[in-house]
């Protein structure tokens, strides 16, 4: 006699067959899930799906984040603070998505290292890799629109500079900029532009952008370390099987961040900031991690050519990034056999890393094994004399002068 | 010279297919050409003139400054030892808002780097241009900005 779990299972089980064609969808999830792995697939390739995890996190925790959100200029910051201090666990949802974004965008560069490194952009997944870098500009947009919603001093003036970059491409620049402000400069109608953008458009293109690249991903298998053109399917006795193994690597990956975004939720929480004054550009504004790079390039262009040679200079990046299939036609996958490619790429990560750090510490303090450092704007270090390093730390040691430099991180100390 | 029936390539199919593709355009016009423009932004066209009065000179000490808005325009406003100037507080590279430095006695952006000389001319970093100069008058020991 069946137990009273199993007549239920059974009884959604008959309602199911009498009405649909249950035995080709129990097929399809079935060879879903039993699907055999090539066997270099590991730890590396755990960083898509937990993209995907974090997006799913961003949606939640965005849902209840809007619930008591209000997208106007006079309403953005204060709803932000009671989301903040009144609201049940809204301090936990609120750093929860603020930190969910900086990890998500940190997880797309991760898988994208790792299908760049291995190759698997290459004959017949390229269309698979462009998909996956429109992905990654959504993500960055996505991190771009949301910044401006708290309606604060670092998130307006990070929007003046970054819809000013749109404003400088020649003859349709102005254009764009006024289109994407909603007016002359940063208003009320572009906070509701960019919540509509955030919270709609992009959510959905993202939604659809993900299925066709899991579809492509899962219809083409993924890719084996053999040359293009060479590839042999895994004989099943080989593979590793999608089902317990490679998802149970997914699982665990998953805890550990999800840990991890508790944890910088809970130990190193995102400041709500000074409400935007659009008089007032504060002192050294820096922009989020992923837009250092740029930022600090954009430094060394003068001149009355230098603004747009800049900004086109920035764009490269991810206009090779959506070519590179196409450009690079070699047939080996491996990292070892096209050093050409390898060193490029290990090239861009340390250019962009290094331009990252430089914008960093620009424009700040460092002490450094007893000694002081002024770093100019251009990320050169100057050592100072220990008088004046004196006067440096009681200045920024200040409690108030320290309040307000907690956003510009104005003093660095190893 | 007119194609015979036998030589016309023209079908009846063709035809309605030309009229159903015609008709779908015109339609497909008719409903995201006003969704366009509902998207475009409203703005006032033509310049604007205005002229506000910022303060009372004898408030003002030399090389002293201010920021103001002058019709929805942040402007900066320095009283030199040879009188009031007045430019936008736009940085010209990537809008961020300007500072005078008294100590150096020119204008500097917070954003990257950028600094002008008390004339609004370039002195240093990227902006491509110099800040735009606006017309600073005194009346009766009030200080009037024009944009």
């Amino acid at each position: 006699m069946p137990g009273r779990k199993e007549r239920i299972i059974n009884y959604f089980n008959h309602y199911l067959d009498e009405r649909y064609n249950m035995p080709v969808a129990r097929d399809f999830i079935d060879k879903q899930m039993h699907k055999r792995l090539p066997p270099h697939t590991g730890w590396p390739h755990v960083f898509g799906s937990l993209s995907l995890i974090l997006f799913l996190s961003q949606i939640i925790t965005g849902i209840l984040l809007l619930i008591y959100y209000r997208p106007t200029p006079e309403e953005a910051h204060k709803s932000i603070q009671y989301i903040t201090a009144d609201v049940h666990f809204g301090w936990l949802y609120r750093q929860v998505h603020a930190w969910g974004a900086t990890l998500m965008i940190l997880a797309v560069i991760l898988h994208m290292a790792r299908t760049f490194f291995m190759g698997t952009y290459k004959k017949p997944r390229e269309l698979t890799w462009v998909i996956g870098v429109i992905i990654f500009i959504v993500t960055i947009v996505f991190g771009f629109t949301g910044y401006l919603l708290p309606w604060n001093q670092l998130s307006y003036w990070a929007t003046t500079v970054g819809t000013e970059i749109s404003g400088a491409i020649p003859i349709v620049g102005p254009w764009m900029k006024t289109f994407i402000l909603g007016s002359e400069n940063v208003s009320g109608e572009t906070l509701s532009r960019f919540f509509t953008v955030h919270v709609i458009i992009l959510p959905w293109i993202l939604f659809f952008l993900v299925a066709i690249h899991l579809v492509l991903m899962r219809s083409q298998n993924l890719a084996t370390m053999e040359p293009v053109g060479e590839e042999r399917p895994t004989p099943p006795e080989c593979g590793i099987p999608f089902w317990p193994v490679h998802l149970a690597k997914e699982g665990c990956v998953t805890l550990i961040v999800l840990g991890i975004l508790v944890t910088l939720s809970v130990l190193s929480p995102w400041e709500i900031g000074e409400p935007a004054d659009p008089l007032q550009t504060p002192e050294a504004i820096k922009p989020e991690w992923y837009f250092l790079p740029t930022y600090q390039l954009l430094k060394y262009f003068t001149g009355p050519m230098g603004k747009i040679l800049g900004i086109g200079v920035s764009m490269v990046p991810f206009v090779l990034l959506l070519v590179w299939p196409y450009l690079d036609r070699s047939k080996p996958r491996h990292p070892k056999q096209r050093p050409i490619s390898t060193t490029i790429g290990v090239a861009a990560l340390i250019l962009a890393l290094f331009f990252g750090v430089l914008g960093h510490f620009s424009e700040s303090h460092l002490t450094l094994l007893g000694q002081t450092y002024e770093i100019d704007v251009y990320g050169v270090p100057h050592r100072i004399d220990r008088e004046t390093a004196v006067q440096v730390g009681e200045e920024t040691d200040h409690p108030e002068k320290g309040m307000h430099d907690q956003e510009h991180r104005t003093k660095n100390t190893f | 010279m007119p194609l015979s029936p036998e030589e016309s390539t023209a079908t009846r199919r063709g035809f309605l297919d030309w009229i159903i593709y015609s008709c779908s355009t015109i339609l497909g016009g008719t409903i995201i050409l006003p969704a366009v423009a509902y998207l475009w932004p409203v703005t006032k066209s033509g310049p604007v003139k205005v002229r506000e009065e910022i303060g009372e000179a004898a408030n003002w000490n030399i090389w002293g400054a201010k920021k103001v808005s002058v019709g929805n325009k942040p402007v900066l406003v320095i009283r030199t030892d040879k009188g009031f100037v007045a430019f936008s507080a736009v940085c010209t590279h990537l809008g961020c808002l300007v500072e005078f430095n008294p100590v150096k006695q020119n204008i500097i952006c917070p954003c990257h780097a950028a600094s002008f000389d008390i004339e609004g001319k370039v002195e240093g970093g990227p902006p491509p241009r110099p800040l735009a100069a606006y017309k600073v008058s005194e009346v009766q020991g009030k200080v009037f900005v024009s944009t």
